[in-house]
């Protein structure tokens, strides 16, 4: 559990793994270290993107990043923290650029727009990503999911921000933003199910509209989402 | 849940074979409810279930392949009982809305009394690999065409997106979900006025949705 804490934001970009010499060869503990730890979160998803989560062991895991399985356990206690180490970075990664693409905006439902767009543009064009960050937390379970419900708290927050655009008598109901996220999710996983990760894209105006219109009603949400 | 479980006499009887593995198997799917809700799917064993069913072993595998193909038989049968339900209490002569606020009470009140089951086919169906997803899925793309009915009421209709449907059903469910995950599951049955106003709005608007909650501010039992 540790190690998601340090995999927090920021070192998002997962390197193909490189495979330094075996040996003595001079290159620093702390550099050596740090290319193991890369290769290890690489091996793992690649190999949860093949074989699911539950199916993958550790022995897959070391094999693909050619690391000895001692090497393994003194980065990870478990496949479960190796795991949670590459769900924060994934995590973090889409937290810190839907952030940056909401700032880009100073209307809500723009913003809205932008953050849909940045969060499918970076699915369909992951797939592997896709699968840690969407998909293995539903067959994961455990202390996995929590992480994954922790984190969709992220665009519930968002949508909570659009309240004040909201004209009608009386105020949404309390439960609105959580079922908007349940159901942006569930159209998404339907796409990852169904093996169209890589037209997630296409999803992007029907999000929008469906998201915004609790909000702006239903002819403003259509406006900005056809846009 | 006791009462069911309890066992047949064993030796010889004149109790009918196929009327033994009928009960064996009923106790064995009551059972990996009871397990996969208490412990999650992943750390359920057929041990666990068969102890828990008071069967052997052999009995199990009599029955079933393995722990997925009893999971799986679990949820069928849940799925199953839940539609029989609806079947039998929902009234499909009664305006839409009123239709929509009875199911969805329907299903609250479902979710309540069989707690074990509901966190079978809500929660842990997502967590039990392919085929359990595929089924989870196919559920809610089951409710799809009843909410669907709903654009017959709304002039902007077509217009709404095709996935329309599916995000509403997958929204409600999450809801429950986190409930159920959360042990917060004497919230529910408070859910549905706010339920059953999200998933009128976008079809009768959002006055006369507000007054079809209002009316169900009683929570379940309001029949």
């Amino acid at each position: 559990m540790t190690e998601a804490g340090k995999a927090g934001e920021g070192e998002a970009e997962i390197a193909p793994p490189i495979r330094l010499p075996a040996g003595r060869h001079g290159l620093p503990r702390d550099f050596v270290a740090q290319n193991q730890r890369e290769r290890i979160l690489t091996a793992l998803v690649d190999t949860v993107a093949e074989r699911g989560y539950n199916a993958t062991t550790v022995a897959h895991i070391t094999k693909a990043a050619s690391v000895s399985r001692r090497t393994f356990y003194e980065h990870f206690a478990d496949k479960e923290s190796c795991f949670l180490a590459a769900h924060g970075m994934v995590v973090g990664h889409i937290r810190a650029s839907i952030e940056a693409a909401a700032a880009a905006f100073d209307e809500w439902p723009q913003q809205v727009r932008a953050v849909l767009a940045t969060l499918l543009r970076f699915l369909a064009g992951e797939p592997e990503l896709a699968r840690i960050c969407m998909f293995e937390p539903l067959a994961a379970g455990g202390e996995i999911a929590a992480r994954h419900r922790t984190s969709m708290q992220a665009l519930v927050e968002i949508l909570k921000a659009g309240r004040p655009e909201h004209a009608g008598e009386r105020p949404l109901p309390e439960a609105t933003e959580e079922t908007l996220v349940g159901g942006i999710v569930s159209l998404i996983v339907r796409e990852i199910a169904a093996g169209r990760t890589e037209t997630l894209e296409e999803l992007l105006p029907d999000l929008v509209e469906l998201t915004l219109a609790p909000y702006v009603g239903p002819q403003r949400a259509e406006r900005v989402a056809r846009a | 849940m006791s009462e069911r479980l309890s066992k047949l006499p064993t030796g010889r009887h004149l109790i009918p074979c196929d009327f033994v593995a009928r009960d064996q198997r009923e106790r064995m799917l009551l059972a990996t409810a009871g397990v996969v809700a208490e412990r999650g799917y992943q750390k359920t064993t057929i041990e666990l279930i068969a102890k828990t069913a008071r069967v052997a072993l052999s009995t199990f595998y009599r029955q079933f392949k393995s722990k997925e193909d009893c999971f799986l038989a679990a949820f069928d049968e849940s799925a199953a009982a839940a539609a029989a339900v609806f079947d039998e209490l929902l009234d499909t002569e009664r305006p839409w809305p009123e239709q929509i606020a009875s199911g969805l009470e329907i299903f609250l009140a479902m979710v309540v009394d069989e707690e074990a089951r509901a966190k079978l086919c809500l929660v842990e169906a997502q967590a039990a690999g392919g085929p359990a997803l595929e089924r989870y899925q196919a559920m809610l793309e089951k409710v799809a065409p009843k909410l669907r009915e709903g654009r017959a009421l709304n002039p902007r209709a077509e217009r709404l997106p095709d996935g329309f449907e599916v995000s509403i059903a997958g929204g409600l469910a999450w809801l429950v979900h986190q409930r159920l995950v959360d042990e917060r599951s004497e919230e529910l049955k408070g859910l549905l006025p706010e339920m059953l106003q999200i998933t009128l709005t976008p079809y009768v608007g959002e006055a006369a949705a507000a007054r079809a909650a209002e009316a169900r501010q009683g929570g379940c039992g309001a029949r």
